[in-house]
């Protein structure tokens, strides 16, 4: 927890258009012009495309990646024998010449894409690591941004050279307000139990709390960025055999703004159906 | 990862074989919901596999394991050890999408089309999770990292499978 309260802050509306695209691929030393590159767009996202290079804007988010298409995720018969260590050194590099890099931020993680073949024996043989993927957490005044957003992620490939990065960290604007009081831990954990009785779930185990601020992903609009408890937790079946992870998202500060995450969808009953949904002609589709 | 080296110069293009996995043209309930893209499917899934530290292959190589016990037995049912198989055999066959001459012959990327005829149960006795699917999901893993969309009702979740086989 921290020493003095983290407030809440305003998050800037994400700078999301043609021009603000354009300008991003120039900060990546593409030439961003009409010649050179092409523009798709569809209801969450604007492609920039030039080369090998996609550039992807989220509407709502103002996240990125920007990925290599022929050699990020492809597999070139090379092996990473970069250490992680290494491996952070570089990206860190990396991202601080893009100007990328956030004011404060932890090394959340290193993890490795492996490929193997797999002979007509099932043997696995040829097990190699083809990139090496850098996870930063920005951290505000000492609190962790957590969630499915609050990442910047850098991936690398035998070389060390960058073949993707995914950015998806909201710019900060001023205090919206301070924090009067956090709320405990317990009480969070009162309230996931209140949402998890609802949903008729009997017995539950508590795997992790964390306190951060909460960020959501890509194609979430998102206003403010404050302080919450994460529970992750495993829910167990009546008869104690199935086992399902479930994620609850509780706000820390006693005067909180709004909801950190939408409503679960409601459920509605299903039809009776009236036929199998099956063809009579390949098995199983 | 290896799909666009495993795609033979005279195979379908990516729109082609995007085409193929709609609902209704290669199988009623499709490969990919209407919306969803092949590549972002692809790239989206073995960031999961990134994450649980696996490989297409070694999933791939659980599930024919347990498929191809269950195909040799009379009964049509194998287990091994505390992971249970049943299999439907039938008739007929799905194609892959990716099969560069579709009307004629099956893909031959990789080590090609296994259990193509036969849909599959899976229970693990310890934890009491259970998945069905899809027979030719074992190549379509294996030789296209490919899990099925999201959207798909013949998908086979990666971390669920993971977890069901007891990789993770």
């Amino acid at each position: 927890m921290p020493e003095s309260l983290p407030p809440i802050f305003t998050l800037r509306p994400p700078r999301v258009d043609e021009k603000a695209l354009l300008n991003l691929a120039r900060n990546f030393r593409l030439k961003a012009g009409d010649e050179a590159g092409s523009i798709r767009r569809d209801t969450s996202t604007f492609t920039y495309s030039e080369g090998p290079f996609d550039l992807i804007l989220h509407r709502a988010s103002g996240a990125f990646r920007l990925k290599d298409r022929n050699r990020w995720q492809v597999d070139h018969r090379s092996h990473v024998e970069l250490s992680d260590d290494e491996a952070v050194k570089r990206a860190r590099a990396l991202l601080k010449r893009y100007k990328l890099l956030p004011e404060e931020s932890k090394v959340l993680r290193v993890s490795h894409l492996n490929v193997a073949v797999a002979g007509p024996d099932r043997k696995i043989q040829d097990k190699r690591v083809i990139d090496v993927a850098v996870c930063f957490q920005p951290v505000v005044r000492g609190v962790p941004v957590d969630g499915p957003g609050g990442s910047v992620t850098v991936y690398l490939d035998h070389e060390g050279e960058m073949t993707c990065i995914d950015h998806i960290s909201r710019r900060l604007g001023p205090i919206h307000r301070k924090v009067t009081g956090l709320r405990s831990p317990e009480y969070a954990l009162e309230e996931a139990s209140r949402i998890w009785e609802r949903r008729g779930i009997r017995e539950v185990e508590i795997n992790e709390i964390r306190f951060c601020y909460f960020e959501l992903g890509w194609d979430d609009e998102q206003s403010y960025l404050q302080p919450a408890y994460i529970i992750l937790a495993t829910l167990i079946g009546s008869d104690e055999r199935i086992r399902t992870g479930d994620i609850v998202v509780i706000p820390a500060a006693v005067n909180s703004v709004g909801r950190l995450v939408a409503p679960a969808p409601k459920r509605t009953a299903q039809r009776p159906r009236t036929e199998t949904g099956r063809s009579n002609r390949p098995p199983g589709r | 990862m290896t799909q666009r080296l495993l795609n033979s110069e005279d195979g379908p293009t990516d729109e082609e074989i995007e085409a193929r996995m709609r609902p209704g043209a290669f199988s009623k309930a499709g490969f990919l919901g209407p919306g969803e893209r092949l590549s972002d499917v692809i790239a989206s899934d073995s960031e999961v596999l990134r994450n649980l530290n696996l490989t297409c292959a070694e999933i791939a190589s659980g599930l024919d394991a347990l498929i191809t016990a269950a195909e040799i037995s009379p009964h049509r049912q194998a287990r091994l050890g505390t992971l249970q198989c049943q299999i439907q055999v039938h008739q007929g066959f799905q194609i892959c999408p990716w099969a560069s001459d579709p009307n004629h012959q099956q893909c031959s990327a990789g080590l090609g089309v296994r259990h193509a005829s036969v849909d599959w149960w899976i229970a693990n006795a310890k934890t009491g999770e259970e998945m069905r699917g899809p027979g030719l999901i074992v190549h379509l893993i294996r030789d296209h990292l490919f899990f099925e969309g999201p959207t798909s009702s013949n998908r086979v979740d990666p971390s669920r499978i993971a977890r069901l086989l007891e990789l993770r």
